[in-house]
């Protein structure tokens, strides 16, 4: 059957009319900047959920200071959190990765500021990341 | 109260008899999710060398996403585990690209794996 306007018009009505809800969600990059890199990105969102790539402690104010680690690592998943429509207090799971178990205490001490309402599920465990740091952690959220 | 009318979830292999069947699946799919169990390097033919492991194991990741109904670009969450984090280029010069252009997120961490391999792959897809 030949395709005339009237009859494109109609099928592409009908397409249009498809809920949207229906369609499966796709994934979503966010990122504050420019792509740093093509191995990963820093956050990928997938319907309500994000989910955001490890970040380490080198470029904290004191990288030596668990304290100061901790903190800065979690002041830079708020932002990336903010940038992708999100907060802090929509954090449902993260992982920290500490390289010095006796570090946990302190860490501890800093990760309860940040979350001091309903905070996420959690689980640490001691290891060693690319570029060394004392503190790395990623995170699922939700939208 | 009624209970939820919860989903099934389904339970995949693409080889149904690999070695430790019976003890976890490789790929189970919940709603339009799929979780894999880490690929890990000694199943690899060449257990030994970083760049090949990689690659294989890539392979088979994407064998078991297919197979799942998913692809790699559909990978929305990777965590590398590496035995030796000396081997962090090298693997990053076989993964990268492999997942499409927009990569999925990431975390790598050096961690001791079965069967003393030296790398692993723990994959989050959507379907």
């Amino acid at each position: 059957m030949a395709i005339t306007r009237r009859s494109f018009a109609t099928r592409a009505l009908a397409l249009a009319s498809i809920p949207v809800a229906d369609a499966a969600p796709r994934k979503r990059i966010h990122r504050m900047g420019p792509a740093t890199t093509a191995v990963y990105s820093p956050a990928v969102q997938w319907g309500n959920l994000l989910f955001l790539s490890g970040k380490g402690s080198g470029t904290a104010p004191d990288p030596t200071d668990i304290r100061s680690c901790t903190n800065h690592v979690l002041e830079a998943f708020a932002k990336e959190l903010s940038n992708a429509g999100s907060s802090m207090e929509n954090v449902l799971k993260v992982t920290v990765y500490l390289q010095r178990p006796e570090d946990v205490p302190a860490m501890n001490e800093v990760f309860a500021q940040h979350f001091p309402k309903a905070p996420p599920a959690r689980t640490t465990i001691i290891t060693r990341t690319p570029h060394p740091t004392l503190v790395e952690m990623d995170l699922i959220a939700g939208l | 109260m009624t209970s939820m009318n919860t989903e099934e979830a389904k339970y995949l292999a693409i080889n149904p008899n690999h070695p430790n069947a019976g003890i976890y699946s490789p790929a189970v799919v919940f709603g339009n999710v799929v979780y894999l169990s880490a690929k890990t390097s000694w199943i690899a033919p060449e257990p030994d060398d970083i760049r090949a492991a990689t690659a294989y194991l890539l392979d088979q990741v994407e064998k078991e996403l297919l197979n799942a109904g998913s692809s790699m670009h559909k990978v929305l969450k990777v965590i590398v585990y590496l035995r030796d984090m000396n081997d962090y280029i090298a693997m990053n010069e076989v993964y990268t690209g492999r997942f499409g252009k927009n990569a999925p997120a990431r975390t790598t961490i050096e961690s001791k794996l079965p069967k003393n391999s030296i790398v692993g792959f723990d994959v989050t897809a959507y379907l």
